[in-house]
């Protein structure tokens, strides 16, 4: 396996990489989601995983922008032309359709942990406070799933399109 | 703050960078519906995130 191979396995594996924690980190943040808005629950324990997500939100966002600028070394290194294969076009038009998606959810992405830090604080207004945790969270809920079924097919996508590095075939299919 | 850079500079750079890439497609290879999508969502987003960005650097 010469220099160049060795180059292209360590991006295609750094990408594959990236999508899967992308994808296992959203799982996690769905997890911690239910007991944030659970307006029941101790406040502390509220607060401690609101922080722990908001920390696990952050690597979500370096791993998605990270994402496109690797595909796209990728591209180059595999001398793929962007907008050249139509399934790379799918690729690219799903993962523009999660850059839509994250536009919708960065006004309400502070929400949680603003709103309970100011009810740990004392704030009169806790039931507005957690209405409001408990409404952003179910509004970006749709959107959410749609990035999960996005990454999901453009895995799909991927895993049905690749193809063995020596003999040029496809591996899949 | 810093993510709030980052993410609309990214949504500005990207949407630049892919949209400008299909409309180049576009323009070399014909109309392409898929390219044309591409290039619809990605210059969509640099148009919509550019004021925010610039709203954002004046602040």
């Amino acid at each position: 396996m010469n220099t160049h191979s060795w180059f292209e396995l360590s991006l295609r594996s750094i990408h594959v990489v990236m999508v899967g924690a992308w994808l296992l980190f959203d799982f996690v943040v769905y997890w911690l989601h239910f007991k944030i808005k659970d307006a029941a629950a101790p406040i502390e324990e509220r607060l401690e995983r609101a922080r722990v997500m908001h920390g696990i939100d952050t690597v979500v966002a370096y791993l998605f922008f990270l994402t496109l600028p690797v595909g796209i070394a990728l591209c180059y290194v595999t001398d793929t032309p962007l907008f050249t294969t139509e399934w790379l076009n799918w690729k690219h038009l799903m993962y523009g359709l999660i850059v839509v998606s994250a536009i919708v959810l960065v006004p309400i992405s502070g929400t949680s942990l603003r709103n309970l830090k100011a009810i740990k604080a004392g704030a009169a207004d806790v039931p507005d406070l957690n209405d409001q945790i408990k409404r952003d969270m179910n509004w970006a809920m749709p959107w959410v799933f749609l990035i999960w079924i996005l990454i999901a097919a453009m895995m799909v996508i991927s895993v049905f399109n690749a193809k063995c590095p020596h003999c040029n075939n496809f591996i899949l299919r | 703050m810093f993510m709030a850079y980052l993410l609309w500079g990214f949504v500005v750079a990207s949407g630049l960078f892919m949209g400008v890439a299909s409309s180049i497609m576009l323009a070399l290879h014909g109309f392409d519906l898929l390219v044309f999508g591409n290039a619809l969502v990605y210059l969509g987003c640099a148009v919509y995130g550019f004021p925010r960005l610039v709203r954002l650097a004046k602040k």
